[in-house]
């Protein structure tokens, strides 16, 4: 029981804590990238840091939900934390909780663009419409994915279905490349950072967020792509905890320089692009559910 | 006290009774006050019935004998057989407690209409009320079909009891007409059972239909279809975005809430105590069900009338109930009985759930409509200003039917997953079909109440004289919504309701106590289990909340939407809902573009064609020698058929 309680309180403490400092790596990646010698490590905290100093600034209007956006939006996303496996397995687990963490995921998101379509401005609310519109497909693939998993483990439970043991069948290894595309689109990176945007949209959906809301939303940003990040990892980090304990951490920042170097390299979908592309990756999934119900 | 109890189940249909005769004396707005108080009272008793039949799992069993008509007729048909056992006690409970709230409602909410028609509409209103109740508690075929067509009339009369309105009357006919159609399927369906299977008897009690038998599969298939059309399954569904808009909003609550789910129970009979639950069955429910929920999904999220898009909704929603009613019997067919079991709780759950959220926003569309007059979501907007406390209902009402944890939406949907992905092969990739449109469903919810509630304002030019609907039209909704966040948050309230239904079914009953123990057991420790993380969740949010609170207060900014620096018109500050989603949309042309190709061929071709045929036949009824050939010939087939049978 008492390890159970400290191996929940060292996967949320490590993961509120290490979200923003792997943005802050993969910022002095991209900028040695760039030929420059970029901001330390803890840049990224200081920025949170100083918003959450700043005090939040209110459009004229009833804007409760507004308000609340950012909030709900972060506390879905701290509820992730206590369910899938992070430094350690997650101690919490029963049977379906791996539906309950896709619609907190899926959830967290609604909360966001509730409050952002409700700061009523035009560019927050086509913002926000992108993102929806991506997020369909999203789930769409996801579930698809899931789909795969669930058939070739035959569990509900998030700590049987993680790691998958070989001998891995050629559709589930595809299903998990897969998600490490998906977990890319997901994290909100360059070609499909569609929802702020900022060149057209100058911020899109968190255009009319200042101060504490916009530094909640970035915090809860970098917490979203570690979780995505993490679901992926948990797909061949075995759960022996002398193993994971270092393993998980090295891996986590690898990937996340990766999908940063990837970034740095990409230019911006246009939205029907995205869109067309998720379309390909959801009918590739597609095919590879009914292989795996087929049983190849 | 006891005698009391022992004949409830007679005081609705007295009460409803009664106002049903004095509406036909009465007319104009006396007549709506006395139907809705009538009504209330009537839903009153049938709640006190259900939880009478469902905790304390009382069962009613009455058998009136009625004088026979002639003494051709068998005397079976001349008797009336009321068995309220767990399974109607489920529905009764559904009946009264949507049925409560929405009469509550009418109090008010018909003050809108002028007096001409009120009349009848408070007629037919208690008198949909009544056959929807006696549909359920009536345990003989014949009967059922009586009260059923009750049904249909005089919820057909209340869809169009705007006699003026062309369109009412029009979606009022269209309605009327697919269901007639339905219900010859149920009578065909009817007669070949009462003929083959039960020996010219109507009871429930005895029907046993042997599915491989081919007429057996018949009956089952004309049953099925029969029912599959009241409620709105694919491709029967085009009534109902059409009806539901024109009825009074609270009818529509009522339609959606309630009298799409009285086909669902008679599925559950005929698939669990008639016929045992057979694997082809299942494939082809469950295939239906998937079907039927995204084409509900894709179209409700392009709708720009409020009415219509939760009439939509509806749609898709019942298609996750079939779809867990098809997979319930597939697993069970495969002997599967813990998931079996799972499957079906989760369908029923799901159902009194969608009766709650999808009623309370019918209402709350309604009080969109008493107060603006408006039902047009590109006009729309900024409503929470002015209407706070339907907006609040709204939105949750929305969060609890995009399945946001923890409230019951969430909940059931859960339940449902859990027995689709373990079942493996179709069942499962059905699974990933629902997860899919259960996120269409949240796009449509955002549309819905961010369109109609927070957008800006600047369009509506009526805006300053809009007022909070009244307090009769704000308590029901808001009780609804109180009912979605405590089915979600207590699963242990729809388990003790639920749970007595699905045991007593037949074959449950019959499987080892063990079986049912583990599936019992599962979901009494998954709901508990659940609520683990979500406690944890709100002991992140809570003091997130107060640290908000508390910290931003004092010394916030107040600014105007920001444009770019420039002064833009306000009134330019507009984000249409037709431009909802345009991008998802153009990605799903070839959808589109093929489902309205099908109408065209199935809803306007086919029936052209079917005309002109029949109209270049009509004239040959005139010449009696090709009139007498044809009897001949049709003659020759029955006596062919009732040879073969």
């Amino acid at each position: 029981m008492m390890n159970e309680v400290i191996y929940l309180i060292a996967n949320m403490c490590f993961a509120l804590i290490m979200a923003p400092l792997i943005d802050g790596i993969e910022r002095k990646v991209k900028a040695r990238i760039q030929n420059r010698k970029g901001p330390s490590i803890f840049q990224t905290w200081y920025d949170l840091i100083k918003m959450f100093r700043k005090p939040s600034g209110i459009t004229g209007r009833p804007a409760t939900l507004y308000k609340l956006g950012p909030l709900l939006y972060f506390s879905y996303l701290s509820a992730i934390l206590l369910l899938i496996p992070l430094l350690f397995y997650s101690p919490l687990s029963f049977i379906g909780d791996i539906i309950l963490v896709i619609y907190l995921l899926a959830s967290s998101r609604i909360f966001l663009m509730l409050g952002s379509i409700s700061s009523t401005n035009p560019y927050s609310i086509i913002g926000s419409n992108r993102e929806i519109s991506l997020s369909i497909f999203e789930e769409l693939a996801i579930a698809e994915i899931l789909g795969i998993i669930i058939l070739s483990t035959n569990s509900l439970l998030i700590n049987n279905i993680f790691p998958a043991v070989p001998p891995v069948k050629a559709t589930l290894l595809l299903a998990l490349i897969l998600l490490g595309i998906v977990s890319y689109i997901e994290n909100q990176r360059l070609p499909f950072e569609l929802g702020e945007a900022e060149p057209e949209l100058s911020g899109g959906s968190v255009l009319e967020y200042t101060g504490k809301e916009l530094g909640l939303f970035y915090y809860s940003q970098y917490i979203r792509r570690l979780i995505y990040i993490s679901i992926f990892l948990d797909t061949f980090i075995p759960q022996t905890i002398w193993i994971r304990i270092w393993l998980y951490p090295i891996c986590l920042i690898l990937v996340s320089m990766l999908f940063g170097v990837v970034e740095a390299l990409m230019g911006r979908y246009r939205i029907d692009h995205a869109l067309s592309f998720l379309k390909k990756t959801t009918l590739i999934g597609g095919v590879l559910l009914i292989a795996a119900v087929i049983g190849l | 006290m006891l005698s009391i109890l022992n004949q409830i189940f007679f005081y609705p249909i007295l009460v409803l009774s009664l106002s049903i005769l004095t509406t036909c004396f009465i007319k104009g707005r006396l007549a709506v006050k006395i139907s809705s108080i009538l009504a209330s009272i009537a839903c009153v008793f049938m709640l006190i019935l259900s939880i009478n039949v469902l905790i304390y799992s009382n069962t009613y069993t009455q058998t009136y004998v009625l004088r026979s008509f002639s003494p051709i007729v068998s005397e079976n048909f001349a008797i009336f057989r009321i068995n309220i056992d767990n399974l109607s006690g489920l529905f009764v409970f559904v009946i009264g407690l949507i049925g409560f709230l929405t009469s509550i409602y009418s109090y008010k909410y018909m003050d809108r209409y002028s007096a001409e028609h009120l009349g009848f509409y408070s007629f037919n209103y208690s008198l949909f009320l009544l056959s929807m109740y006696m549909a359920v508690i009536v345990s003989d075929l014949f009967w059922f079909i009586v009260f059923w067509e009750l049904m249909t009339l005089s919820s057909q009369f209340l869809v169009s009891f705007e006699k003026e309105k062309r369109k009412a009357l029009w979606a009022g006919y269209k309605y009327f007409a697919i269901t007639k159609i339905g219900s010859e399927f149920l009578i065909a369906g009817t007669l070949i059972i009462i003929v083959l299977f039960n020996n010219y008897d109507t009871s429930y009690l005895g029907i046993k239909i042997d599915s491989l038998h081919p007429l057996g599969f018949l009956a089952i298939l004309f049953f099925f279809i029969g029912l599959a059309i009241k409620s709105a399954i694919t491709p029967f569904h085009s009534w109902l975005p059409d009806a539901h808009p024109e009825a009074p909003s609270h009818v529509s609550a009522l339609l959606s809430g309630v009298m799409i789910k009285i086909p669902v129970y008679m599925m559950i009979r005929l698939f669990y105590m008639f016929t045992s639950p057979s694997i082809i069955w299942g494939v082809i429910v469950s295939t239906v069900g998937v079907i039927t929920i995204i084409i509900g999904a894709l179209y409700g999220l392009i709708q720009t009338d409020t009415k219509r898009l939760l009439a939509y909704s509806s749609i898709e929603q019942i298609g996750y109930i079939i779809l867990g009613l098809g997979t319930s019997i597939i697993l069970y067919s495969e002997k599967l009985y813990v998931l079996s079991l799972i499957a079906l709780f989760g369908t029923l759950y799901h159902l009194i759930n969608h009766a709650l959220y999808k009623s309370a926003l019918f209402l709350t569309a309604g009080s969109v409509v008493y107060s603006t007059g408006s039902r047009d979501m590109n006009k729309l907007g900024g409503l929470a200003k002015y209407m706070p406390y339907t907006s609040i209902a709204a939105l949750i009402a929305s969060l609890a039917i995009m399945g946001i944890p923890p409230l019951n939406g969430f909940m059931s949907k859960w339940t449902l997953y859990c027995s689709f992905f373990s079942a493996g092969g179709l069942p499962l990739i059905y699974g990933v079909f629902a997860l899919f449109a259960s996120s269409i469903t949240a796009s449509m919810f955002i549309k819905y109440y961010t369109t109609v509630f927070t957008r800006s304002t600047h369009r509506m030019k009526i805006n300053e004289n809009i007022k909070e609907a009244p307090l009769t039209m704000l308590i029901p909704q808001l009780s609804l919504v109180l009912l979605c966040i405590s089915f979600g948050l207590l699963p242990i309230i729809p388990y003790k309701i639920i749970l007595p239904a699905i045991t007593r079914i037949e074959p449950f009953e019959n499987i080892f106590e063990n079986t049912i123990h583990v599936g019992i057991g599962f979901i009494k420790y998954a709901n508990v289990s659940m609520l683990y993380p979500l406690i944890l969740l709100l002991a992140v949010t809570i003091p997130l909340l107060v640290l908000a609170i508390l910290t931003s207060s004092p010394n916030r900014i107040e600014y105007d939407v920001w444009t770019c620096g420039s002064r833009i018109d306000k009134r330019l500050i507009h984000y249409p809902a037709q431009s909802y989603f345009k991008e998802f949309r153009e990605n799903f042309t070839e959808f589109y573009d093929s489902s309205s190709k099908l109408y065209n061929l199935f809803v306007v071709r086919i029936p052209r064609i079917t005309q002109k045929i029949l109209l270049s036949i009509c004239p040959k009824s005139e010449d009696p020698s090709y009139m007498f050939t044809l009897t001949i010939i049709v003659l020759i087939l029955i006596v062919i058929l009732l040879r073969w049978v």
